[in-house]
């Protein structure tokens, strides 16, 4: 009787699958590609029933696969700054449809997203194209994409001035950068001042903070997704600006022919060069930064297309003494420098009707140095000394990403990468006389990493979507061997037209840890592998929530989330970078940590006026069981309310206007409570004094805010569109501290802090 | 040559004053915090026992004075109430304090919060052996080092922890660690470790041969948790107190409701004559 009742469920379950399944490849599905008037691939585009306003979204290859239930229907295609397509389609066709781009649209909705976020169904994220980037406030004049997604709910901008991001909780280590698909270990210049990216030459950036496809990995917070720029263009376009403090110039155009086209961009401060008549000539200091970014693409065929991409980012500083070791007796030279190099090779080929294989083999390398050299005159000799700090991580790496359509709707994205990481942490050498010193962080790892991957992107029904997907990975060091398989889900379901729910479930794993002990994001931070003494990360994230449309050009986002972490490490008491009691394994604390909260988001995406006001509260916290007395504190970003408004307005087609505006709750920092005289030995009751902190973070600094202004002034020439933008960051000179320090002063303990007054910027920019 | 924190903050100035060349400075003084009370002690088996008791300031104050003389010290020895008898800021308390004993203090005062610690009086720990190998001297910069043994009875399988000196002359000398490869990798003047550190029963280390006069005493402590604790953070906040890139160090404290710290010890010393 039971074994009956039993096989009548299974057979129930198959038929209730077989039904759906059938029910799934009896809709007809429209697909096929959406690419501009030059051939390039629109991402994001809305392919949708011109009756019922049910649709879809191109992928990133522009790529598109609608369901129908009629036998035709009249499809409708829109894309930000072109033309709406209209086409009477039938099932099961697969059409190539070519938009007109319509300048006047594009002043209209500039940066409008080009879809709506109800519709999607993927959450926690954040798509920004560089023109509404480029339109936003700047600091010193350069438009900076880390600083616009700081203006998005979930995101902390860590220090005054610093361009970091602590998305959800997370460190500065948790977040993936991908310069199209090549993972970046440092992205800023100047203690973070700086984004590493130039804005022209790129031409989108996307933030994921929670519910990540199965195809990301690698980092436990957030990802940031930047795409170069590849236009096919039939002649040479270009772009530059010659700003406050640095110059960039961005020149595209085909080569020989329209199947091979070019992009390369470059950036370089001058403040060295425009400072160095007024030095001392006994003394000289100076300081630059540069970018270049390159990139060659090749269609040979309709179906393969080839591209090199390169990027290097530097910054380099010098001091030097030039006083006569003979006469005066010492000279001292100091360098230091640091770069991001970068470059990949990428093959796209489609072998099917709706498949494509996309391979890239990349090197990706990190590297930071700081060499001393002294010359000290003892009589009629010289003795010199010499310190050499540097670190390095070299990342080789090879993915292999198959992205298409199965039966009638579900987009399958399979993919697989193999990473030989080279990691050199912090090596010392010191030479003084006969010390001929190496220290232990010079030992070096080379582990290696395996990811495979598989999501499904489906459909069921009208109004419930899905990504299910799975992320192994395998990560070998010094014999040790760590596995995981990362399980992410995230849904939609669409309540009414208007209106839908979501949910997304994410488990991450980071194998990656970056040593850093300061408030400042500077170059001297390390980056060391997941080890058997420090284990890799680990992150279960959760959120739910809702999106609203209205009137075409509103939208609203709220959702909340729970993060639960744990393998974070910190630095144990008076361990830091340059330490060389002991390797860096030995330096450390591992913990855990939690971060939970809620987002809204309130856009406008049309008109005159544009813009979004975005809010967060939040909390999060970290525990180690050798900090703080075991006790759980407030992590350093434990910010509990974070508001920021940006609004652009369009006040004629030669000026815009645009102001952002940013409040967050003061930062947490332990501060000096107590003083005390301790005991040096048993001798005597007596010692200098002890300063004791109490509570780790227990004290929480001064509201931040700030308000950043700016001006964009157009004209038409015959050679092609010049912008004058003068702006104000801080407009309002708010003391917010980029840096707080304890110190003694003659009427007791003081907390020095520095801040950055009005930043004025000009910057003149032109395009041809 | 710069100590190598010096680099650190060279570093970080370098950048700051180059980009941030126009920036504010400002100063704000700290937020204010209810003080604490805070007891030292160290007890040995003897016949008598010394408590201070001061109090803490606001950090940066150049306040000098900070004994509390008012205070009630309540000890319980072995389950025992005992009295403790005031002089000045110190309490002194006679009775015959043996390895293993356990001692509680708990300090009230009117202005704070009662204050109190137990702790066990170690076990002895004799040292078995001294042994100055002059056959092994190395030559390091011009300096000559020898290097010494010391065997250690170390019975108690739990974990113990030691406070080591070298005397010579009445001086207390530095330790040098020297490696296989003639690297000095730390020195100390003041030695505290755990028995994971002893090897076949014994530690070594190397002296200067230079400092060595007739008369050389090692001084051995066995200590307890807390003193373990207490002196190698203080000598790690000595040490870093100054670097503003280190991350900052508590002192370790074992007072509930205050500071300071209440442990204890017991020693053994071994005279030998200069080789």
């Amino acid at each position: 009787m039971y074994e009956l009742h039993h096989l009548k469920t299974i057979k129930s379950i198959l038929f209730l699958l077989t039904a759906l399944s059938f029910s799934l490849a009896r809709a007809g599905t429209v697909s096929g590609s959406v690419h501009s008037e030059q051939g390039q691939p629109l991402i994001g585009a809305h392919v949708y029933d011109a009756n019922t306003m049910q649709g879809t979204h191109t992928d990133s290859l522009g790529q598109f696969n609608l369901k129908i239930d009629a036998p035709s229907i009249l499809l409708g295609v829109s894309y930000i700054g072109h033309d709406t397509y209209y086409q009477e389609v039938s099932g099961d066709g697969h059409y190539s449809i070519k938009l007109k781009l319509n300048l006047m649209k594009e002043i209209e909705i500039i940066g409008a997203l080009a879809y709506q976020e109800h519709e999607r169904v993927q959450m926690s994220e954040v798509t920004l194209k560089m023109d509404k980037i480029k339109s936003l406030p700047s600091f010193m004049g350069e438009g900076d994409l880390m600083r616009a997604l700081q203006l998005m709910p979930g995101v902390q901008s860590g220090n005054e001035g610093q361009n970091g991001l602590y998305v959800r909780g997370g460190g500065p280590d948790q977040n993936l950068f991908l310069l199209d698909g090549i993972p970046l270990y440092n992205v800023s210049h100047a203690i973070g001042l700086f984004s590493s990216f130039q804005p022209s030459a790129i031409s989108q950036v996307t933030l994921l903070k929670g519910g990540f496809p199965a195809q990301y990995g690698g980092r436990l917070s957030s990802v940031v997704d930047v795409s170069v720029k590849d236009d096919k263009t039939d002649k040479i376009h270009g772009e530059g600006s010659v700003g406050l403090v640095a110059t960039s110039l961005m020149l595209e155009g085909p080569i020989f022919s329209e199947k091979t086209s070019f992009m390369i961009s470059g950036r370089r401060t001058y403040i060295d060069l425009l400072t160095r008549p007024f030095m001392d000539p006994e003394t000289a200091f100076g300081y630059y930064f540069y970018d270049i970014t390159g990139k060659v693409t090749h269609r040979y065929s309709e179906r393969d297309q080839i591209s090199v991409l390169y990027f290097r980012s530097k910054d380099q500083g010098q001091a030097l003494e030039f006083y006569n070791p003979l006469i005066s007796g010492y000279q001292d030279q100091m360098h230091i420098g640091w770069a991001t190099h970068a470059a990949s090779l990428n093959w796209k080929h489609q072998f099917a009707a709706r498949w494509t294989l996309t391979n890239t083999f990349y090197v990706s390398q990190y590297q930071f140095k700081f060499d001393e050299q002294a010359y000290t005159t003892n009589g009629q000799e010289v003795d010199i000394a010499s310190y050499h700090y540097g670190s390095k991580v070299t990342d080789l790496g090879l993915k292999m990403e198959a992205n298409g359509m199965l039966w009638a709707n579900h987009r399958i994205r399979v993919g697989l990468q193999g990473i030989r990481h080279a990691y050199k942490p912090g090596s010392h050498y010191i030479n003084e006389g006969d010390v001929d010193e190496q220290s232990h962080n010079a030992k070096e790892h080379y582990p290696l990493e395996l990811n495979a991957f598989i999501q499904d992107e489906f459909q069921l029904g009208a109004r419930l979507q899905a990504n299910i997907g799975l992320h192994g990975v395998w990560f070998h060091e010094n014999g040790t061997n760590f596995y995981s398989l990362q399980p992410r889900l995230s849904g939609r379901y669409l309540i009414n037209p208007a209106l839908s729910i979501k949910g997304s479930y994410a488990n991450m794993r980071q194998h990656v840890h970056l040593l850093t002990n300061t408030t400042l994001s500077i170059p001297t931070d390390i980056w060391v592998p997941a080890t058997k003494e420090a284990p890799p990360q680990n992150a279960h994230q959760v959120a739910l929530g809702a999106a609203y449309s209205w009137f075409d050009q509103y939208e609203m986002s709220v959702e909340g989330y729970y993060k639960k972490i744990d393998g974070v490490i910190a630095y144990q008491s008076g361990y830091y970078f340059a330490s060389r009691e002991k390797p860096w394994e030995q330096g450390i604390e591992r913990g855990q940590g939690d971060a939970y909260g809620m987002e809204v988001l309130i856009k406008k995406n049309h008109g005159t006026i544009t813009g979004w006001l975005g809010y967060t509260l939040a909390w999060t916290n970290r525990q180690f069981d050798h900090i703080n007395r075991g006790e759980k504190f407030p992590y350093r970003y434990d910010r509990r309310h974070d508001v920021s408004v940006s609004v652009m307005k369009n006040w004629s087609d030669k000026i815009e206007l645009a102001m952002a505006w940013v409040f967050n709750s003061g930062q947490a920092l332990t501060v000096p409570q107590y003083q005390f005289q301790g005991i040096n030995s048993l001798d005597s009751f007596t010692s200098d004094r002890i300063v004791s902190y109490g509570a780790r973070n227990s004290f929480h600094m001064q509201n931040y805010h700030r308000l950043d202004i700016s001006v964009r002034f157009k004209k038409q020439k015959r050679w092609g569109e010049r912008i004058w933008t003068v702006g104000l960051y801080n407009a309002y000179f708010q003391k917010n501290p980029i840096l707080v320090r304890f110190e003694d002063s003659e009427t007791g303990g003081v907390l020095k802090k520095y801040y950055f007054p009005v930043m004025p910027a000009v910057s003149y920019q032109f395009k041809f | 040559m710069r100590s190598t924190h010096t680099y650190g903050q060279l570093i970080l100035w370098l950048l700051f004053d180059a980009i941030c060349g126009c920036q504010v400075v400002d100063e704000e003084p700290l937020p204010s915090f209810e003080q604490k009370m805070v007891v030292h002690g160290f007890v040995k088996p003897s016949n008598a026992m010394v408590v201070q008791v001061s109090r803490s300031i606001n950090p940066g104050s150049d306040s000098l004075n900070n004994n509390l003389g008012q205070a009630i010290v309540n000890l319980i020895h072995n389950g025992k109430d005992e009295s403790a008898t005031f002089t000045g800021s110190v309490f002194e308390a006679e009775l015959p304090i043996m390895a293993s004993d356990v001692i509680s203090i708990a300090v009230d005062h009117e202005a704070y919060e009662t204050v109190h610690a137990t702790i066990k009086i170690p076990d002895f720990v004799p040292i078995g052996h001294v042994e100055i190998i002059e056959n092994q001297q190395k030559i390091l910069d011009n300096y000559n080092f020898i290097p010494v043994k010391i065997a250690i009875n170390d019975l108690d399988p739990s974990l113990n922890y030691f406070h080591f000196n070298f005397l010579s002359g009445g001086q207390r000398q530095w330790l040098y660690f020297i490696n296989d490869q003639n690297y000095v990798q730390s020195t100390k003047i003041d030695w505290y470790f755990e028995d994971a550190v002893i090897e076949n029963g014994s530690v070594q280390f190397y002296v200067e041969k230079e400092a060595l006069e007739e008369e050389i005493t090692i001084q051995l402590k066995h200590v307890d948790h807390h003193y373990y604790q207490y002196f190698t953070t203080k000598e790690l906040y000595d040490a870093y107190k100054n670097n503003p890139l280190a991350e900052p160090v508590e002192v370790y404290s074992n007072m509930e409701n205050g500071l300071g710290v209440f442990a204890g010890y017991n020693e053994d010393a071994w005279v030998i004559e200069a080789p």
